[in-house]
């Protein structure tokens, strides 16, 4: 069943050097139970797709086109009103760097009590304390902690105080915004798996935007690849990585060096992404695609080229796995 | 000379005050660097890798002597450079550079290219002449394939990339024909496509003009990618050393497992068994007794409790400290 669907979003930025079309006709679906991943590199959009569907952009930006149905309720044209009834109790957000997320001068346990109370006006302190520590508990840390500042948390506990304050009303989605990033390795590993978990133990319905393809190897069931504003390909997690279909992540896969495998020499695209106040015509990716041809320079839609996996490229043929799986 | 850099026991102590109260302040010693050793070959690249905050910045920054070490012995090309005065370090200087992480702060935002790469030269004194300074750059930024240089020698850091800066800082290094080179996660800012293109270019310059590496970073795969020989830190201490093939492949410290066990793999079927280790990583204020890593470490008995391992041979590149290595 799908449960939020984005359709054609367009978001812009009006800057005085011009507007820069960050996001521009993007489609996605998030089945419930599933956890959508999108990847992309930094100024791609997918910060953006994430702002967007929580209403959450800057003054400067502003949704130029498309919907994003949740439960088939548009959001796009809720008032800030309408909005406050829906963050936080069907879609959440926990914001990337998530350590600087939290009030250094108040207590943990009461920034979690004011999330919880803001949201459900008709709750007494204290159901609200104890609804924390339920929470705090859900995400693995010891309640009693509740009494500490942010400074006493170690990065990843902190990192768990935000989810569990993301969860305190019990959304449907949550999306997590590199939630792993400027995390040690250990506690990277520990807070996916306490993610995965909270996933299967809640039910929820998760987006995970990254960076990182190792990330979303292990915790999406599909896959949203996003370059220059646009999503490029589209598909279930292992279709992706058996069958790149565009040539840009079939690139990004052949970026990431493996911890298991053969060591091979990786290899790159030239050049840099395109300015998004001027995009050129034609695929984004052109100047920079050892596939491109001259029918590139009319841009290619996203089409479904197998079951469930869409692609935007004509010469998709011809993208060759020129990487190796590690085993 | 084989070794480019050889290291004993290297100490880099920190004494930090605690208390606002002048009555209640305590001093704590911080054992940033505690009695570290390992050599680098010339046109080896050692990687140097662990969590933040286990020392190895300071490990990088101290043989570079941009901090005085509190103990123990840095040889550079064979000459002891230990207790070395700043001017009798400068003779050195040229030949031990190091590239930062942050392209976007370690290079002058009023400066343009030219006289960034400008000024490593004159420093050292080593043009004659203008022309031979201009030729110089743009050697550097043909080999940093920066092409072609003219377009970049005018250019201002704002209107670089960060895979371009980068390349500028490591023009600026290149520039002076270094012997060794300590690379503070030179990539971990940069985009994936943008990272491979810098690693390869420092892999490549490498083979050209045979310097030596001291890779400092957080991701093993990326070591394991970039270095010829990994040391992994704890807490101030090398706690596993040897070729690449061996820490990562067979590794036999159980720090080095869980750190290896919790590196996620691209590839949606592989399997991976993660090594759950406890707690977090200890206040280096307070230094477990032992074993460093006795309160976290699944195997830990009364023996890693009191007395500490010292590195011992396993392999004909692997050292170890750990009791217990030949049980797991």
């Amino acid at each position: 069943m799908t449960l939020m669907e984005i359709k054609q979003l367009s978001t812009s930025y009006f800057t005085p050097d011009g507007t820069v079309r960050a996001v521009e006709g993007v489609t996605l679906r998030l089945e419930k139970g599933h956890a959508l991943g999108i990847v992309g590199e930094s100024g791609c959009g997918k910060t953006t797709v994430a702002l967007s569907s929580m209403n959450l952009l800057p003054s400067n930006a502003k949704i130029t086109g498309g919907e994003i149905l949740l439960d088939d309720e548009n959001l796009v044209t809720k008032t800030e009103d309408e909005m406050n009834k829906i963050r936080w109790k069907k879609i959440s957000l926990v914001f990337q760097g998530a350590q600087n997320a939290l009030n250094p001068v108040f207590k943990v346990g009461d920034q979690i009590v004011e999330a919880i109370m803001t949201h459900n006006k008709t709750l007494t302190k204290s159901d609200a304390a104890r609804r924390t520590r339920e929470l705090l508990e859900l995400v693995g840390v010891d309640p009693e902690r509740a009494h500490d500042y942010p400074h006493e948390f170690s990065g990843g506990m902190k990192q768990r105080a935000v989810i569990a304050m993301a969860l305190s009303c019990d959304p449907e989605v949550l999306i997590a915004d590199e939630p792993t990033t400027a995390l040690d390795v250990i506690t990277q590993g520990r807070i996916l798996s306490l993610i995965r978990d909270l996933q299967s133990k809640l039910g929820l319905s998760l987006v995970v935007i990254t960076h990182d393809l190792s990330l979303t190897a292990e915790m999406c069931t599909e896959i949203a690849i996003m370059y220059a504003g646009k999503v490029v390909e589209f598909g279930e997690t292992r279709d992706i990585y058996d069958r790149p279909m565009h040539p840009y992540t079939n690139a990004l896969l052949g970026a990431f060096p493996s911890i298991l495998g053969p060591i091979r020499r990786m290899k790159t695209l030239n050049g840099f992404p395109p300015d998004l106040r001027n995009p050129p015509a034609g695929c984004r990716l052109l100047s920079r695609c050892p596939y491109a041809e001259g029918r590139c320079k009319k841009e290619p839609d996203l089409e479904e080229i197998a079951p469930r996996h869409l692609a935007a490229c004509y010469n998709w043929r011809n993208v060759k796995e020129t990487w190796k799986k590690p085993s | 000379m084989e070794e480019t850099l050889v290291v004993q026991d290297l100490e880099k102590h920190f004494h930090v005050r605690r208390g606002f109260s002048p009555l209640r302040r305590k001093t704590f010693t911080v054992r940033a660097v505690d009695r570290v050793s390992f050599k680098i070959r010339k046109d080896e690249i050692l990687g140097l890798a662990g969590e933040s905050g286990c020392g190895k910045t300071t490990t990088g920054r101290t043989i570079l002597k941009l901090f005085e070490p509190t103990g123990g012995k840095i040889f550079f090309e064979g000459h002891e450079i230990t207790n070395l005065k700043p001017n009798q370090m400068k003779q050195y200087r040229p030949y031990m550079q190091m590239v930062f992480q942050d392209p976007y702060r370690s290079l002058n935002p009023r400066k343009n290219v030219m006289s960034l790469l400008s000024l490593p030269i004159e420093t050292h004194g080593l043009a004659k002449s203008r022309s031979e300074k201009l030729e110089m750059i743009m050697h550097a930024l043909d080999e940093v394939k920066l092409h072609p240089p003219e377009r970049y020698v005018f250019k201002y850091p704002h209107e670089l990339s960060g895979g371009e800066r980068q390349r500028i800082a490591l023009a600026r290094v290149i520039v002076l024909k270094p012997k060794l080179i300590v690379a503070d996660e030179p990539v971990s800012m940069l985009d994936a496509l943008v990272r491979i293109g810098v690693l390869d270019l420092l892999l490549d310059l490498r083979k050209k003009t045979d310097f030596a590496c001291l890779f400092i970073t957080h991701d093993l795969a990326l070591a394991r990618y970039t270095c010829d020989r990994i040391a992994i830190m704890y807490l101030g201490k090398i706690i596993e050393i040897g070729s690449k093939d061996a820490v990562i492949n067979q590794p036999a410290h159980p720090y080095t497992k869980a750190l290896i066990s919790a590196v996620p793999v691209p590839n949606p079927s592989a399997r991976r068994v993660e090594l759950r280790v406890k707690g977090d990583v200890p206040s280096p204020l307070n230094v477990p007794s032992g074993c460093p890593f006795h309160p976290r470490c699944p195997y830990a008995d009364e023996k890693c409790r009191k007395e500490e391992q010292q590195l011992v041979r396993t392999d004909v590149d692997h050292y170890v400290a750990c009791h217990k290595h030949n049980l797991i």
